[in-house]
């Protein structure tokens, strides 16, 4: 990795979180340190064509003999694992060779990493780290979901009309007409889809971190529709995606 | 999705059951309100005191963290870790109060990784690199559940009880002492 790869691996790394939600920010600076440093724990995978289609992010720190694999991206129209694990073994060698005592990978939600770590020794801890949330303000934070069930209503195919997302006393309003997305803050149209959850339940589900069906079935996702119960369940199942990669600094 | 983060909240050992976190925190999440912020987020441990007071600000808990790890020289984890017991011991009241009067000795036999043993005496962890013949505490288990005690995942009653972990010799005073030293929480 090298200070004049930084555009690309932002732009890698844009189209690997693309939809997927989390408060994670990168910028090309943020590229630039990283492949400033010159430890030899950052390393880029190309293809034929020379282009970045993935890359691996390392810390080391010499007196704790300890490595961190702090990120790992990978061009999304590629599989994962087959990637990643040239990249993890790459970086797994140096820091044998630096004397690492012990290697971690700490995700928050990846389940693409079952696909390399095990393979390689590696065995998994479920920490009793928790993130946490609190919802200051319900109105300001539908309002700032928008974006996101705007793209999700996008991927809705066969299907156009109203939707309503209720949370608490208040509500957030969608009407879709094929790729358009109409956004309102109030109506009083009747609506084709109400999908009512506290706002905890919303996160969860938003974040892909709690499946929908479960949170259904547990009732804390009510829906009132005059679709049918397999259309209805489709829709949700677009909406709130099961468990993807989240996106996430660990501060 | 923006978010205030809180990235640290402590209290002096002094000052605490006096609601300073809670007040803290109230006026962090005022800042957020007010600034524009519809979320607020942080990163703790379940087992933590403070735990409790984030649920009681209207934190909820969203997903907890995972690790892959993997070990090349588990001689060295053992030896950091003793030593970080020590530095911890030296910053904590608590600790030092529980350990008062304690002197033991603990062996850990983790099959083909070896055995590992420490003791407990004048008031400092000490690494054994030749385990004692009669230990206190005598332990059968793997490296990997040693990590998920050590990384506060599970306790050390549990992990008894799910047969991860076998007792060949200790009192359960003794075992009680050794969960706290193990997960490093030492309040009730």
């Amino acid at each position: 990795m090298v200070r004049g790869d930084a555009e690309q691996l932002h732009k890698l790394h844009a189209s690997f979180t693309q939809g997927y939600v989390g408060p994670l920010e990168r910028d090309v600076r943020y590229y630039k340190r990283a492949a400033s440093k010159k430890d030899g724990l950052r390393w880029v995978a190309i293809n034929q064509k020379g282009q970045i289609v993935g890359y691996v992010i390392t810390f080391y720190l010499k007196r704790r003999r300890f490595g961190r694999i702090f990120e790992i991206a990978v061009d999304p129209n590629l599989d994962f694992g087959s990637v990643a694990r040239i990249l993890v073994e790459k970086v797994h060698n140096i820091l044998v060779e630096k004397g690492a005592a012990t290697i971690q990978a700490p995700t928050m939600l990846n389940p693409n990493y079952e696909q390399v770590f095990p393979d390689m020794g590696f065995f998994k801890v479920e920490m009793q780290e928790v993130f946490m949330v609190a919802i200051n303000n319900i109105p300001r934070f539908l309002d700032e979901i928008k974006p996101i069930m705007v793209n999700r209503l996008k991927k809705v195919q066969d299907w156009n009309g109203t939707l309503e997302l209720k949370c608490g006393e208040h509500s957030t309003f969608f009407k879709k007409d094929s790729d358009k997305i109409q956004t309102f803050d109030w109506t009083n149209r009747d609506m084709d889809y109400r999908i009512l959850m506290d706002e905890y339940t919303l996160t969860a589900v938003l974040l892909g971190v709690t499946e929908y069906e479960a949170a259904y079935a547990e009732g804390k996702i009510q829906i009132k529709t005059v679709l049918s119960k397999g259309k209805a369940k489709e829709l949700l199942g677009t909406l709130f995606p099961k468990r993807q990669f989240l996106a996430f600094n660990f501060w | 999705m923006k978010t205030l983060g809180v990235l640290a909240v402590c209290t002096s050992s002094e000052y605490r059951n006096r609601g300073v976190a809670t007040s803290l925190l109230k006026q962090a999440m005022a800042f957020a309100d007010k600034a524009g912020f519809s979320n607020t987020s942080l990163y703790t441990a379940t087992l933590l005191p403070v735990h409790r007071i984030y649920e009681r600000q209207g934190f909820r808990d969203i997903e907890k963290t995972t690790r892959y790890i993997k070990h090349l020289d588990y001689d060295f984890v053992f030896r950091r870790w003793v030593m970080w017991c020590n530095r911890y011991l030296k910053h904590s009241n608590i600790a030092q109060k529980t350990l008062q009067g304690w002197n033991g000795s603990v062996v850990f036999d983790l099959g083909s990784k070896g055995v590992k043993a420490f003791r407990f005496r004048n008031g400092r962890f000490q690494r054994l690199t030749k385990p004692p013949q009669l230990a206190d505490i005598f332990i059968v288990t793997s490296v990997e559940t040693l990590t998920r005690l050590m990384s506060e995942v599970s306790f050390l009653g549990d992990a008894i009880k799910t047969g991860q972990v076998q007792v060949k010799r200790g009192s359960e005073s003794d075992l009680k002492i050794l969960n706290k030293i193990l997960v490093g929480i030492w309040g009730e």
